[in-house]
């Protein structure tokens, strides 16, 4: 008995140490050292006004679990049942008359809250954690609203923090796919190989079907796409000799590749590069004996590359894309406009 | 107030006149062409394959280009001298660079080709 | 007053819901064009209220002090960086010019630089809402090279003056010169979508503008008396029709007609357009029409086809990338056709500066040919004042 009589009575002495050191401490603005205080004594039995300025200080401190947990101590010390009232009046869903409610509870209350979201704002990857936060948080909004305290702040409040958690969510890379048709046209140069070189120019156009798969966040998105090419080209010789011309050519082909884009809007438009590999094969007739003798069509290797600009437009699932591209290697430009559909 | 009045009588005073249809006598309308046969043969052909393209807003008149000198003083052709003319080493069938002309239509007939150039190598 | 007027601007601003320069604007919430222009169908001076934009959501704010809020830039977007000192007048200086290039790094490279536009705006406007506008504009703008025949083209002239008169702010009427209610007004005067139905940057009409605007429609109905400077048998004389809906409250779908002709030639042109806002800046335009044109001497009548597809990205404030999409089949008997591709990039670093890269890569089609693709490059200032 007596022991307990002895630690009773250390405390309050502690108490009445920390008061002043607090105070003075608080007077200065050093934070630290009331928090150091604090530390070393939390079992201590703190005044209204001591919690007051060690939640002050621990909060300047950024140190605001901390906070959390002292003001829900204090909440217990000295508001409980009126707690347990409003957390009863909230359940039920029945009105809550604030006046009935002590400013200091709605300060804490405040403190909490302003507590949550800094430690949700400062989390820059989405967490079981920040998810059983962000659920206290909601809580503690609800008591905010129902007690009509600082409305215009909490409204602010609960809308950053809101938006800080659809960031975190829309941060998170998930899987995107679509499927695509595009109308191209591309040119590419043959060769009439003779007593001299010709170098004659293609212009073809076409459909390419196909898609994309990869993934994407908000802001950027990493894919490989490709599509089956089909198109048909015009060639002929600007030069008297050797003659030669051909319609409709037809062209087949597979153009493929990795690509990558940073979305700029809210409905997901994006620009950005890709570095497609194009393989087409189209057969050209050999000069006709009479105007081309000596001469044989040599074309270029049937595999390329490019490097285009891609960008891509959302209207919900439906999209329209652009692409433009340069060959490497050579001055030709492939260009494609089509729609799609995202899955 | 005066200013006023006369500022806005000078904004309706001073209308612009050069447009889309300011050619249109010359694109449309019976033409005086020069007295050249060469010329008179070529005309035509610059009629229904550059013109319409080259009268289609600001950038060209071609369409008002009446004599052999306008087509020189405009810098588009060198008399005798189709090689250096930009008329003829624009046109498809020249071989010369750029080559390029008529835009949208495959290389000029031969037939009409050779009008071109009889008609530049016909110039003194 | 005025102090009254431009707190409701910045107001304004925060309510994403009116119109601006450039049709791609509809990216940002802004569907007509009224709002922030005294023509109602876009394209000449801002009002105060488009001008305060072209300061804030438009261009870039990198380039002022910190201390600087939205408020503090839309207050100097004025005149000469002036508060208006009266209600009933405004003043604008625009300048444009470009360095354009045709065929870059090739043996007939041309290079030249166009001011395209130097000229000043005056608007005199009275009554509730500026319900009464008189609007006039002079300055220079370039002449073909070499110069058209006649000796009466000046560099110097007036490409728009009228009056408008708005009964309530649903109706108005407008008389005088004004561009053509027809299509998208894209400031690309070359691009087909303009040349082929005759809608440049010169072929402003005298006429009648009938214009009708709520949530969900826009219509103008235009008179054209051709442009009265003109000999009258070169004047366009007709009509021309433009309506729009809106759809799902920010995009928009259009239909335009027009016809009109002159002793030569009669054009009957017809269109259909969508403006569509994709949120924070991204936009796409789209218009297909066809246009025919009846050469009178000979009854030779020839029909052409055009399309236009814009695209637009704004990667941050002050920035748009974009692509310029044309086609073009001036006659459909044929099977030529050619199509333009353009990407680009326009920049306002700060309010009053728009600069701008446009790259164009033309392609032909042709049966039986295959020709080089045409380049052009042109990089363009824009200031006004």
């Amino acid at each position: 008995m007596m022991k307990w009589v002895s630690v009773f009575l250390i405390l309050q002495m502690s108490s009445s140490v920390f008061a002043t050191s607090i105070k003075k401490y608080f007077k200065a603005k050093e934070w630290q050292k009331i928090v150091d205080i604090y530390q070393s004594n939390k079992k201590a039995s703190f005044t209204e006004k001591e919690f007051g300025m060690i939640s002050e200080a621990l909060r300047n401190r950024e140190q605001f679990r901390e906070d959390i947990s002292l003001n829900i101590r204090f909440i217990r010390i000295y508001f409980n049942s009126e707690h347990s009232k409003l957390m009863k009046e909230i359940r039920s869903g029945a009105s809550t008359d604030s006046e009935q409610f002590s400013d200091a509870l709605k300060h804490s209350y405040w403190s909490i809250i302003n507590d949550l979201a800094q430690i949700i704002k400062g989390i820059k990857k989405k967490s079981p954690e920040v998810e059983k936060d962000f659920k206290q948080f909601q809580m503690f909004s609800k008591i905010m609203e129902a007690l009509e305290f600082n409305e215009g702040k909490t409204d602010k409040l609960v809308s950053n923090v809101q938006s800080h958690m659809i960031y975190l969510e829309e941060k998170i890379y998930r899987f995107s796919g679509s499927l695509v048709f595009n109308y191209i046209s591309w040119q590419s140069e043959v060769n009439l190989q003779g007593t001299e070189t010709a170098k004659l120019l293609v212009t073809n156009r076409g459909y390419c079907l196909g898609g994309d798969a990869g993934v994407e966040n908000y802001r950027y998105h990493f894919f490989v796409d490709g599509c089956l090419l089909i198109g048909s080209g015009e060639i002929n010789n600007k030069d008297a000799q050797p003659e030669y011309q051909q319609s409709n050519v037809p062209s087949y082909g597979l153009k493929a590749g990795p690509g990558a884009s940073v979305i700029v809007s809210s409905s997901k438009s994006r620009i950005g590069l890709k570095i497609p590999f194009v393989y087409t094969i189209q057969n050209f007739e050999e000069p006709s004996p009479t105007s081309g003798n000596n001469y044989t069509v040599k074309q270029k290797s049937p595999l390329t590359m490019q490097v285009s600009l891609y960008s891509r437009f959302n209207l919900n699932a439906w999209f329209i894309q652009t692409e433009i591209g340069q060959y490497i290697g050579n001055d030709e430009i492939f260009w494609g406009l089509g729609f799609g559909k995202s899955y | 107030m005066n200013y006023l009045f006369l500022l806005v009588l000078t904004f309706i005073m001073s209308c612009q006149d050069y447009n889309s249809s300011t050619s249109d006598r010359f694109k449309y309308g019976p033409l005086v062409l020069e007295n050249n046969p060469q010329f008179q043969a070529a005309y035509p052909v610059i009629k229904s394959r550059c013109i319409n393209c080259h009268t289609s807003n600001i950038h060209d008149v071609w369409a008002s280009y009446t004599t052999s000198a306008q087509y020189i003083s405009a810098g588009l052709i060198v008399p005798n001298n189709t090689d250096d003319s930009l008329f003829i080493r624009y046109i498809q069938n020249s071989n010369l660079s750029p080559a390029t002309m008529p835009l949208n239509a495959g290389p000029l007939p031969n037939d009409e080709y050779q009008i071109l150039l009889d008609w530049i190598n016909g110039l003194p | 007053m005025n102090t009254i007027k431009f707190f409701l601007i910045i107001l304004n601003l925060l309510l994403p819901l009116k119109g601006f320069t450039y049709a791609n604007f509809i990216g940002h919430g802004y569907t007509s064009c009224l709002n922030c222009h005294f023509n109602p169908l876009g394209n000449g001076p801002l009002n105060d209220y488009g001008r305060a934009v072209a300061a804030t959501a438009i261009s870039s704010d990198a380039f002022y002090p910190k201390s600087w809020n939205e408020e503090k830039i839309a207050y100097t977007s004025g005149f000469l960086f002036r508060k208006p000192k009266q209600e009933w007048l405004r003043t604008q200086i625009n300048y444009r010019g470009f360095r354009l290039v045709s065929n870059p790094n090739g043996e007939n490279e041309q290079v030249r630089w166009i001011n395209m536009q130097f000229d000043a705006r005056l608007i005199l406007k009275f009554g509730e809402n500026d319900k009464f506008i008189m609007v006039g504009s002079y300055g220079r703008s370039p002449l073909p090279d070499p110069p058209p025949p006649g000796d009466d083209q000046s560099l110097w002239r007036s490409r728009e003056h009228y009056v408008g008169y708005r009964f309530t702010s649903a109706f108005g009427i407008y008389a005088g010169l004004m561009d053509q209610a027809y299509g998208i007004r894209v400031i690309e005067h070359n691009s087909f979508s303009r040349t082929l139905p005759e809608l440049t940057q010169n072929d402003q009409t005298h006429g009648v503008l009938l214009h009708y605007l709520t949530q969900s429609f826009e219509v103008g109905l235009h008179g054209h008396t051709g442009n009265l400077s003109q000999e009258k048998e070169l004047r366009m004389e007709g009509g021309s029709l433009t309506v729009e809906k809106t759809l799902f409250t920010t995009h928009r779908l259009g239909a335009s007609l027009k016809k009109t002709g002159n002793e030569f030639k009669d054009i009957l042109s017809y269109a259909l357009h969508g403006r569509f806002n994709l949120k924070e800046g991204s936009a796409l335009l789209g218009e297909i029409g066809q246009v025919k044109r009846t050469t009178l001497n000979n009854a030779d009548e020839k029909d052409g086809r055009y399309g236009l597809f814009q695209t637009y990205l704004r990667p941050w404030r002050g920035l748009y990338i974009f692509s310029n999409i044309e086609y073009v089949d001036d006659d459909l008997k044929d099977e030529n056709y050619s199509v333009r591709w353009g990407p680009g990039i326009q920049y306002f670093p700060i309010q009053r500066i728009e600069l701008r890269f446009d790259l164009y890569n033309q392609r032909s089609f042709n049966p039986g040919a295959s020709t080089s693709d045409q380049w052009t490059y042109l990089l363009q200032s824009h200031v006004w004042l």
